[in-house]
């Protein structure tokens, strides 16, 4: 088996009897065991479950009952629950939490065939951009294991790009599978708000979570989406889904690109997003300069309301039904005290003081109601720009991978991570994030935004691009 | 209720109503309090992570309902707030509740007060909301045990202003809300399993001010007689502080039942900061004209509309009226009695007195009566038509209660009893004659009224066992003469 | 931001705050708030706050009782139980 593997290639070798899913998941599950001592990407493996899974997988292929993802394994990104298996959030405040339920997401791909590897590496409760709040440890770059894989998904960019496991569920609040997809060089997308449900995965800020994949392409994006998106009646937000393939999706776009966003941004990063603004261009698509106002406010507010928003999620966790209790504390209010201070880290309490902060009488309007106001502005200036453009390219990191520590001693530092990222979630729009180059030797990725329902146009020019690069066929040598 | 010509206490009323449906507010495990500990609880209520709140179409139908009886505003659309903070007892470490946009917003209700005539008291808002579950102290020694069955459970929060100035006004209102949302069948109002909760705040001023004085609440009071007596004791608690010159301290107080007085829980100066802020999980929930239409469709007659057709048309006393309207299944008994009798009077004379007092005998509620409202009406029809004297149908009526007969067959028996005899009735009705001779001129007079008078003296006479219809033609037989 | 308002918010979010990391926090908080206190210099005069990105409604649930419940599963992550209820130390109101 060619270590680069996608989704569909691993079908053609099922369909064609190259290879039972037993033996491919065996094999992943090998590779695991072999290279993620260094990647530390899983931080649970269901080894049994998956090769029973595996073996089912197989006899209903044999009889003909084929679905889309029979007998694919996949990852999981440790914040969606998975019956009878560990959901910790790579929080202590988790860290023997056995969940009595399946997320709908995992659900939904279990009843299209796949069968579960194991849970991914992520930053504590999602919340970070480097993968380093991890109470397992940060998981590594494949690309170079001094340097970090991105965050929060960081553990399921890793595990794909390193092709320890074909595709991995990941969860986007602020450009936490993004980021990291680039940092990685791995497809990663996230769908309209509330086309993936959100029920079963674990609540960081509720009106900005987005599920989504890493992927190796964009054609197995596309296949991840039509197994796990759906409206979900136990999610009040969830939406429709649109179809993932429209035939008379315009193969010609109009692109936007707001080229002064980008004016900061170091020559490696924009050399490779032009690279692909070229592809693109000589496609017959067509560029036109657009303009985002409010851009530069977004990952203020965005920390206004996702802090808020966590700062009430996270109010659960008092140690009595579930999770962390503290061996301390003779009242309630004390034993709660201690439980939260000892099961939180301290990227997880600044942001739940600041929630606290930005909710507490005098303070609520001046920077909550605020910080809606703001985002309405960023919400309105996309659907401004959908009036003339079917897409809009931009970076999706401001650097590429950086090294362990570099950023974990500033927090508002490690927050200007996402200044590309975060006005989308604010505007809950889909989006992918798709290699697009290498600097330095470390992968660069570049971002497509799409109206809201707009996923068939991603995949539309994500496939479009992915027939003419191979920059998603590259894989690090961390395997050899 | 006086307490001074100098002090004013100023009323408003916090009810928290249960709303009687299936499931929980956001969760579909059974709305089921009693119960082994937790077993109604399931993820959602549970709080575990991932679990995401669905809003119960029929806790939100219900809660329109209440609106439009007390002709309320129905918020076009309505939002859900967080509302944070801790307790072992809140699963999420917030409530789901709303602030903002209340679905009910102003209403009001006729409260009827003793012996004057009915108050117009404003419902400030009425608002959807889960319950928490139920700390149990020391029943394992100093430990909190926790039973989340009720958590989650819909409540209808109803807001009064502070229009109530008296505790016996108060008690009116709180049994006002009762009757209706019981009426309306939202609410089962068991008030012994908390089913209505009613928190009071209570300020005093002296008459003829304007700005209210400091006041407390009195939190978790579930019946009527306890929210008379709780404000009763803190009004003069509160005057007696002013009267020494010495200011009420704003906090909240518990009414300890076995003590007949108010106690200090905690005062203002903890009061929590809730944070409320939306609900990022649910989104605003549209409320159209047509909905509220349909709700308004679907609907009894209200108590209140009911009680003044009964006052207008059936020209019942405003008393009487209102005793039939005090609950649904009294006024539908009466209602469906007085469709076979047609004489309203006399139909809710019986209910309330002769049904009334079988009732209180036997401790029955009107529902568990044997005795249907057709049956009655049949045997009152007989009394409308003076075919049966009113205590001939009291023994047709206490035999079939007491031995299960028939109506025609109890007629038929105590018909057998009746004096038909026309030369005994004739004796009775001369002797009757000769004992009214003022009556006797009246009715020579044309004053036929007098001659239902002179028919019950005959009655009377005969013990109940003339036949009315025959004594009015010998009656009129020799008075024509 | 001063030690005794994030007091008041380590009381308010249950957060117990050990005197050794209360210095940093205060002054990370504070770079935080530097940070995000540049949205009110954004005028937004006339716009309505933005809950959610989509201008959708809630769709609502039938009132009907799914019996899934499995008390003694979901009390195997819990800490301590006793006769299927939670148990926390004893709750005094202040």
């Amino acid at each position: 088996m060619d270590t680069i593997q996608s989704i569909k290639q691993l079908c053609d070798l099922m369909d064609t009897r190259q290879a039972s899913s037993y033996e491919i998941t065996s094999e992943y599950l090998a590779r695991i065991r072999r290279i993620d001592k260094q990647l530390n990407s899983f931080v649970s493996l269901h080894e049994e479950a998956a090769l029973r899974a595996a073996r089912l997988a197989d006899k209903n292929r044999a009889c003909g009952r084929i679905k889309p993802l029979t007998g694919i394994p996949i990852g999981h990104k440790d914040v969606f629950c998975v019956k009878g298996e560990r959901t910790s959030c790579c929080s202590r405040m988790l860290e023997s939490f056995v969940a009595p339920y399946s997320a709908t997401i995992v659900q939904n791909l279990e009843d299209a065939g796949a069968v579960s590897l194991g849970k991914t590496n992520m930053d504590e409760f999602a919340m970070g951009s480097s993968n380093e709040t991890s109470i397992f440890g940060p998981a590594r770059n494949p690309w170079n294991l001094d340097r970090v894989p991105g965050g929060s998904s960081g553990g399921s960019a890793a595990a794909v790009a390193a092709c320890i496991a074909p595709a991995c569920t990941g969860s986007d609040t602020g450009g936490s599978i993004r980021q990291p997809a680039s940092f990685c060089g791995v497809t990663g997308f996230k769908p309209t708000y509330g086309v993936n449900s959100r029920f079963g995965m674990v609540a960081f800020a509720s009106s900005l979570d987005h599920p989504g994949t890493l992927t190796r392409s964009v054609e197995d994006a596309r296949i991840m989406f039509d197994a796990m998106s759906g409206q979900d009646l136990l999610d009040s937000t969830s939406s429709r889904a649109p179809a993932s393939s429209n035939t008379s999706a315009a193969t010609r776009m109009t692109l936007g690109y707001p080229t002064s966003l980008f004016s900061d941004l170091p020559f490696s990063i924009t050399n490779a997003l032009e690279e692909a603004r070229k592809i693109l261009e000589g496609q017959g698509n067509t560029i036109i300069e657009i303009d985002l106002p409010h851009f530069d406010n977004a990952v203020a507010a965005y920390y206004v309301i996702s802090c808020a928003e966590a700062s009430a999620n996270l109010a659960r966790y008092d140690g009595i039904r579930y999770g962390h209790r503290s061996m301390h504390g003779s009242t309630f209010d004390s034993l709660c005290e201690h439980s939260r201070s000892e099961g939180f880290g301290q990227e997880v309490k600044r942001r739940i003081l600041t929630g606290t902060f930005v909710l507490s009488v005098g303070h609520y309007d001046a920077y909550y109601v605020k910080a809606q106001k703001v985002r309405r502005l960023i919400r309105d200036d996309y659907l401004r720009a959908f009036e003339k453009v079917d897409l809009i390219l931009s970076p999706a990191s401001p650097t590429t991978a950086f090294r362990l520590h570099a950023l974990d001693r500033e927090p508002t530092e490690m927050y200007k991570q996402d200044q590309f990222t975060v006005p989308v979630n604010m505007a809950g729009l889909p989006a992918m994030s798709i290699p697009c180059g290498f600097a330095e030797e470390l992968p660069v990725g570049f971002q497509m935004i799409g109206p809201h329902f707009g996923e068939s146009r991603l995949f539309s020019l994500g496939v479009q691009f992915q027939t003419l690069t191979d920059w998603h066929l590259k894989a690090p040598n961390v395997l050899a | 209720m006086n307490f001074s010509s100098k002090w004013e206490p100023v009323i408003g009323l916090e009810i928290h109503v249960q709303l009687n449906t299936q499931s929980k507010l956001f969760s579909t495990s059974p709305a089921q309090v009693n119960s082994d500990p937790n077993v109604h609880a399931n993820i959602v209520d549970l709080a575990i992570p991932g679990t995401l709140p669905v809003l119960n179409r029929k806790a939100l139908h219900k809660a329109i309902m209440f609106g439009v009886a007390i002709s309320a505003r129905i918020s076009k659309t309505c939002r859900f707030e967080r509302k944070s903070y801790f307790y072992p007892d809140l699963p999420k470490g917030y409530q789901i509740t709303q602030l903002s946009d209340p679905i009910v917003g102003k209403g009001s209700i006729d409260v009827l007060t003793e012996g004057k005539s009915a108050k117009t008291v404003g419902i400030t808002r009425a608002h959807l909301e889960e319950d928490a579950g139920k700390s149990v102290h020391d029943r394992i020694a100093n430990t909190t045990a926790i039973d989340l069955n009720r958590a989650g459970t819909p409540l209808l929060e109803v807001v009064t202003e502070p229009h109530l100035n008296s505790p016996s006004e108060a008690a009116s209102c709180f049994r006002q809300l009762h009757t209706l949302v019981t009426w309306l069948g939202i609410c089962d109002g068991n008030l012994n399993e908390g089913s209505m909760r009613c928190d009071a705040n209570v300020s005093v001023r002296q008459r003829g001010d304007k700005a209210l004085g400091n006041r407390t609440e009195i939190k978790n009071v579930n019946s009527f007689r306890f929210v008379e007596r709780a404000l009763h004791y803190e009004i003069e608690r509160h005057i007696a502080l002013l009267e020494q010159g010495e200011s009420v301290e704003r906090e909240t107080r518990l009414y300890d039942v076995e003590r007949d007085e108010t106690r200090r829980m905690r005062g203002k100066e903890y009061s929590d900061d809730y944070r409320y802020f939306p609900d990022p999980d649910l989104l605003p929930v549209a409320v159209s004209e047509d909905l509220v239409e349909s709700i308004r469709r679907s609907m009894p007659e209200l108590p209140h509309v009911r009680r003044e057709r009964y006052v207008s048309q059936l020209e019942l006393d405003h008393g009487i009226a209102a005793l039939l309207t005090r609950d649904r299944e009294t006024s539908e008994y009466f209602e469906r009695a007085n469709r076979v009798t047609g004489n309203a009077r006399l139909v809710a004379n019986w209910i309330l007195g002769n049904v009334g007092s079988i009732l209180n005998r036997d401790e029955l509620t009107i529902e568990e009566f044997p005795l249907s409202p057709e049956a009655l009406g049949k045997i009152l029809s007989h009394v409308d038509d003076d075919e049966l004297s009113d205590a001939m149908a009291k023994q047709v009526f206490d035999q079939v209660l007491a031995h299960g007969n028939s109506v025609n067959e109890a007629l038929d028996r105590v018909r057998q009893t009746q004096i038909s005899g026309s030369g005994e009735l004739r004796k009775i009705v001369q002797t009757v004659l000769d004992n009214h001779p003022n009556q006797v001129k009246q009715l020579s007079e044309g004053k036929s009224k007098v001659l239902g008078f002179l028919i019950g003296q005959a009655i009377k006479m005969s013990q109940g066992k003339a036949d009315p219809k025959q004594l009015s033609e010998i009656f009129r037989e020799l008075t024509s003469s | 931001m001063d030690d005794a308002t994030l007091a008041r918010l380590g009381h308010l979010s249950r957060i117990l705050l050990k005197d050794e990391e209360q210095a940093a926090l205060l002054q990370d908080l504070r770079t935080i708030l530097r940070f995000v206190d540049e949205i009110k210099s954004v005028p937004t005069k006339d716009v309505e706050p933005l809950a959610h990105p989509l201008d959708t409604v809630q769709a609502l649930r039938n009132d009907s009782v799914i019996d899934d419940i499995e008390r003694d599963k979901y009390q195997q992550v819990a800490s301590q139980t006793v006769d299927g209820f939670y148990v926390v130390p004893k709750v005094i109101d202040s």
